[in-house]
């Protein structure tokens, strides 16, 4: 029961894949490009590990992990970069993106070969929960004629919120218990219960249809415009 | 549940680790609830917002649409009433001369006929004068409000006077236009309804923007009157309305209030001057 939970949660991972894939008309010039290839990213990396089909390449779990902290984050903060309007947080997303990328690195040079990234992950889930929490606060300043839960990106955000706030804690204590076999079972099942609903979160987002949320005043009339145009 | 039964009890990690998941991941659904529901608040809001809007821009061009059918029944009354009767008779002096030979009579038909020709010209300019007012065009809102003003106090119903302190530039005509007609408005409401014994007008320039003030000492309406009349969807206020809709077009504003003394009502209007060309309403 539990490998059949693990491989669908991993196999998961596919599933916005597949679904941003096929509904790729609804999607273009969005931004949700880069989380589909942080997605099939994400299932690879997965995939090599649960098969151990990284030995064959040799490399070890714990750098394909530190990898992906880097390269995961990169792909996060360029949608978000691409998604944020104001000037001073895309900023910010740069400058956090060149510390995580250095600190990630010196990290891997002084840690032993192999141990868990803790810091960096950790870290990682800080700047996408507060770029998350920004996005979003810029969502709901914005005029809008729409709710926001009829927006995809809002969607695709909430279920990296939720994967990142789920697994944030499991990241800390990860490098010091990654041995223990007990943390070992509750990592394993942490992460992919977060994994599965993240991939649940993210499909339902690319399956709303797009509608446009723009609020637009053209619509609307005024008195002025009328007595202007009549008289 | 599943992460429960996985946890052993008395591992303080797992416990950390439960608690510390169970509290982020409940801080995010209510942070995503609360985004929810916050943004449902704003729309609702604003949706609330617009439509009251429409609807008070619906009651001003109702009343901008009535009050220019009233004028044209007014114009039309006029011309039926007055100036069509009279050329009537006209006609009936000059046919009688087609009839009539002698010569006395047809002189003093042809006199007659002149005689009522005169008074239809004299009623035309009337009607025409009150639809564009001449000195408004030729000579500026001071001449033409000064002229509106010594009418009345001609007339002998009330005691109207009225001082520009400070209009040696003239504002464009539009705008000299949609201001001599809400001051006619106002005037024409004060003569009908407040029953005062006297009007006094005063203009002045202050920074950028023009203020004209006018007093009475009968019966007025409050801003909250104003605002009420205003917002009524009934056809009570329309002259109100239609000033409401004229100042709008001048980004112009009006208050209505009593003065401290509780002897006198005052009404300001106050228009910014505008730099760039005005629109041309045609009114």
């Amino acid at each position: 029961m539990k490998v059949i939970f693990d491989y669908l949660s991993i196999y998961s991972d596919i599933i916005p894949a597949i679904i941003f894939v096929f509904m790729i008309s609804k999607h273009k010039d969005k931004g949700l490009w880069v989380l589909f290839f942080f997605n099939f990213y994400s299932f690879l990396t997965n995939l090599l590990i649960i098969n151990g089909w990284n030995n064959f390449i040799g490399l070890n779990i714990y750098f394909l992990y530190r990898l992906f902290t880097i390269l995961g984050y990169s792909l996060v903060a360029l949608f978000f970069y691409k998604n944020i309007s104001s000037v001073l947080t895309k900023r910010l997303i740069i400058i956090t993106y060149i510390l995580l990328f250095l600190y990630a690195t010196y990290d891997y040079i002084i840690s032993p070969p192999k141990s868990f990234d803790s810091i960096p992950s950790s870290i990682e889930a800080i700047f996408i929960i507060i770029s998350a929490i920004l996005y979003l606060f810029e969502q709901i300043k914005k005029p809008r004629v729409l709710f926001i839960y009829t927006l995809d990106k809002f969607w695709v955000v909430a279920s990296l919120l939720i994967y990142y706030t789920g697994t944030f804690f499991l990241f800390i204590s990860a490098e010091a218990y990654f041995g223990d076999p007990d943390f070992g079972k509750n990592y394993i099942l942490i992460n992919n219960s977060f994994l599965l609903l993240k991939n649940i979160v993210f499909s339902i987002g690319l399956l709303l249809k797009d509608r446009s949320d723009k609020f637009s005043p053209g619509t609307y009339t005024g008195f002025e415009s009328y007595l202007e145009k009549h008289f | 549940m599943i992460i429960l039964q996985v946890n052993s009890p008395g591992t303080p990690v797992s416990l950390v680790l439960f608690f510390g998941t169970i509290g982020m991941l409940v801080l995010t659904i209510g942070l995503i609830v609360f985004i929810i529901f916050h943004q449902r608040k704003v729309i609702r809001y604003q949706m609330q917002l617009q439509h009251m809007e429409q609807e008070q821009q619906k009651v001003l061009l109702n009343a901008s649409i009535r009050l220019q059918e009233e004028e044209r029944q007014r114009i039309a009354a006029d011309l039926h009433d007055d100036a069509g009767p009279l050329l009537a008779t006209a006609r009936l002096y000059l046919n009688e001369n087609l009839v009539n030979l002698d010569k006395t009579t047809q002189l003093q038909s042809i006199y007659n006929a002149k005689q009522i020709i005169d008074d239809t010209i004299q009623l035309i300019r009337n009607i025409s004068h009150s639809l564009m007012p001449p000195t408004l065009k030729n000579f500026g809102l001071e001449s033409a409000v000064n002229d509106l003003f010594q009418k009345i106090s001609g007339s002998g119903s009330m005691n109207a006077s009225c001082r520009f302190h400070d209009y040696r530039e003239r504002l464009h005509a539009d705008q000299e236009l949609i201001i001599f007609r809400v001051i006619q408005e106002l005037v024409n409401n004060i003569l009908k309804h407040s029953n005062a014994s006297f009007i006094h007008l005063t203009q002045n320039l202050s920074g950028n923007k023009l203020y004209i003030r006018l007093h009475h000492d009968g019966r007025g309406i409050t801003q909250a009157d104003f605002d009420k009349l205003n917002k009524s969807s009934v056809n009570v206020g329309l002259g109100l309305k239609n000033i409401q809709s004229r100042l709008k077009l001048l980004h112009g504003r009006i208050y209505f209030e009593k003065d401290i003394s509780q002897t006198y009502y005052k009404v300001t209007i106050e228009i910014p001057r505008l730099e760039e060309e005005p629109v041309a309403p045609q009114i």
